[in-house]
């Protein structure tokens, strides 16, 4: 317990900081799914709100429209960020400020091991930004369910994936072993800081596009009514008119059984690699 | 350049056989880059004692000390601590050392209470009580956040820390160095009863000679990465004279010629052991008529005076 409080205690300002921007961000998502789900008109209103007269049915549908993209695209354009920022932000000072700040010098002579000393500070801030992630990304699947108007919660659908769902843990657990590496390897925090956000909008790419493109691969089917799927990254709504059913091409929305877990455990193996590294090369890092 | 040689080269073979030696470095080299840090070092602490680490800004001081605590890898010869390689077994050198570094390297958001107990969960057997009433007694608070601590006080809680682990070495880099007068005394008077008691061996390093003349009873004079003495206080002070330039008197040697303050030149005359009396030193033949006592500042300016570019000239000079 003591070197729980100890290890929070160094770090409060940026674990306070990015508890409450997470927090923050999961109590957004949950209102406006709250507001989305007071407002929601049956799918058909997409197309028929444009009738005259516009059946009575439909007369929400417009502040439903605006209230999902205003306000939840907002959430979800900060769900983008949220692991990029808190897993930088926790991973570089893990060691990078130590070095910096010649802590290091003190903490490495005080212990034998620098392993131990570092492999108790990954788990607890690794712990703790996944349980902080989990929150938001928790409350972005429940908001994402109230998204699309014709959108049947039972189905899956790869619309804003990567942006809710374990994904943003997994993601946000990648961000930060990719910092604590960086600081660690540069021993400054603000070039480690500058590197590791490079770094992870290059990873956050890579994993994205193995998402959507190549794997699984795009098919020709012919969607269900109430089904979104994803054309090479975009929302395709045409199954949703009247003419329906055509037949597109792109990837199924069931394939997010698939594309999900593939993902958290390529973000995660990076992780256990990263991390793996730092626990490794801590050891022959020389203190500032 | 002809350095001189280091008096511990010409020990007395009949002495009684020193202690043990707590720190030894063997041919020891560090280069960073072009930069050669320490070259060819040799050298024993006899353990119980307290040794001047002395030498210029650069001299390599810090280096020697953190290849002793593991931080550094030597680029040639070895390090020991009492006997174990600290780059080979850093967990077991480590657990031998108390290490204080050049700057207060303190948590500035914990307080100095939360540093004790960071120290408990690092360090097995860490003398957390006993830290706290060292620190107490000198009206440290332990309440209070290391960032708002005086220089002083940042250098006593790094001493306290070190000296909690109950260290059988301690190996101090240059921790008077930002400290006034008085904080610098207080510090030494700490340090000086600490290992008195525990008869722990410590290596306190300095570029100023006075702040570590009255605390320890070794002397290395290091300088450009070489030793260029290693001899007791005691030895050192009474081994050597200072003249003004001219004729070197029989039984004694010219260490360097060197600027003094007031701008004259200075001889740092070394007083060679007598025949048949190996080391015992023999009185200069002639008398002592223009021979004065050197100080122990004077004794390090010689030998760092020895070992500059230059040195032949002011020599010939």
């Amino acid at each position: 317990m003591t070197t729980l409080r100890l290890v929070l205690r160094q770090h409060r300002f940026i674990v306070v900081s990015v508890a409450l921007i997470a927090v923050g961000l999961a109590v957004a998502a949950l209102v406006v799914a709250w507001q989305l789900a007071a407002v929601t008109s049956p799918g058909h209103c997409i197309e028929d709100r444009f009738l005259d007269p516009m059946p009575a049915e439909c007369a929400s549908m417009e502040t439903f429209l605006q209230r999902n993209e205003e306000w939840a695209g907002k959430v979800m354009a900060a769900m983008a960020i949220l692991p990029l920022v808190a897993g930088v932000l926790l991973g570089v000072p893990l060691v990078g400020s130590e070095i910096e700040t010649r802590t290091a010098t003190i903490a490495w002579s005080l212990g034998p091991s620098r392993r131990r000393w570092l492999l108790v500070r990954l788990a607890i801030l690794g712990v703790g930004l996944a349980a902080v992630l989990a929150l938001p990304a928790l409350a972005a699947d429940v908001l994402e369910a109230q998204r699309p108007p014709n959108y049947d919660p039972a189905t899956a659908t790869l619309v804003d994936f990567g942006l809710r769902g374990p994904v943003v843990v997994a993601r946000g657990l990648a961000v930060f072993a990719i910092g604590v590496g960086c600081g660690l390897v540069l021993g400054r925090q603000l070039p480690a800081v500058i590197v590791a956000g490079l770094a992870a909008i290059v990873w956050f790419n890579l994993v994205s596009g193995l998402a959507y493109e190549g794997w699984p691969k795009e098919e020709t089917f012919t969607p269900r009514q109430d089904q979104y799927v994803v054309q090479t990254g975009a929302v395709d709504v045409t199954p949703l008119t009247k003419d329906a059913p055509i037949e597109i091409v792109g990837i199924p929305g069931e394939k997010l059984a698939f594309v999900e877990p593939r993902e958290v455990a390529i973000d995660l193996g990076l992780t256990v690699l990263l991390l793996g590294a730092a626990v490794v090369g801590i050891e022959r890092r020389r203190p500032a | 350049m002809q350095t001189p040689t280091p008096s511990s080269a010409t020990a007395d073979a009949a002495a009684p056989s020193p202690p043990p030696a707590a720190l030894t470095a063997h041919g020891l080299a560090k280069r960073y880059g072009s930069t050669q840090a320490l070259v060819d070092v040799d050298v024993a602490i006899p353990s119980g004692s307290i040794t001047a680490l002395v030498g210029p800004n650069g001299a390599g001081k810090s280096t020697l000390i953190r290849t002793w605590v593991g931080f550094e890898r030597p680029s040639a010869g070895r390090v020991e601590v009492e006997g174990v390689d600290p780059w080979r077994d850093r967990p077991s050198a480590l657990a031998r050392l108390g290490y204080v570094p050049q700057a207060a390297s303190l948590y500035r958001d914990l307080s100095v209470d939360d540093h004790l107990a960071l120290a408990g969960t690092l360090r097995r057997g860490f003398d957390r009580a006993g830290a706290a009433h060292r620190l107490d007694q000198l009206a440290i608070p332990l309440g209070q956040r290391a960032g708002d601590l005086s220089g002083g006080q940042q250098a006593q809680v790094g001493l306290a820390l070190a000296l909690g682990t109950r260290a059988s070495v301690l190996l101090l880099d240059e921790p008077l160095a930002s400290l006034d007068p008085l904080a610098r005394r207080e510090f030494l008077a700490v340090l000086i009863e600490a290992v008195r008691q525990t008869g722990a061996t410590a290596i306190l390093s300095s570029h100023i000679v006075t702040d570590v003349e009255q605390a320890c009873d070794r002397l290395i004079v290091l300088g450009g990465g070489r030793i260029r003495l290693d001899d007791a206080i005691a030895s050192a002070r009474a081994g050597h004279r200072i003249a003004s330039p001219g004729a070197i008197p029989a039984g004694m040697r010219l260490v360097a010629t060197f600027p003094a303050e007031d701008g004259t030149m200075r001889q740092l005359l070394r007083l060679e052991p007598g025949p048949g009396e190996a080391g015992e030193l023999a009185p200069p033949a002639g008398g002592t008529a223009g021979l004065a006592a050197a100080s122990l500042e004077e004794v390090v300016l010689g030998y760092l005076a020895a070992g500059r570019p230059g040195a032949d000239r002011w020599a010939a000079g």
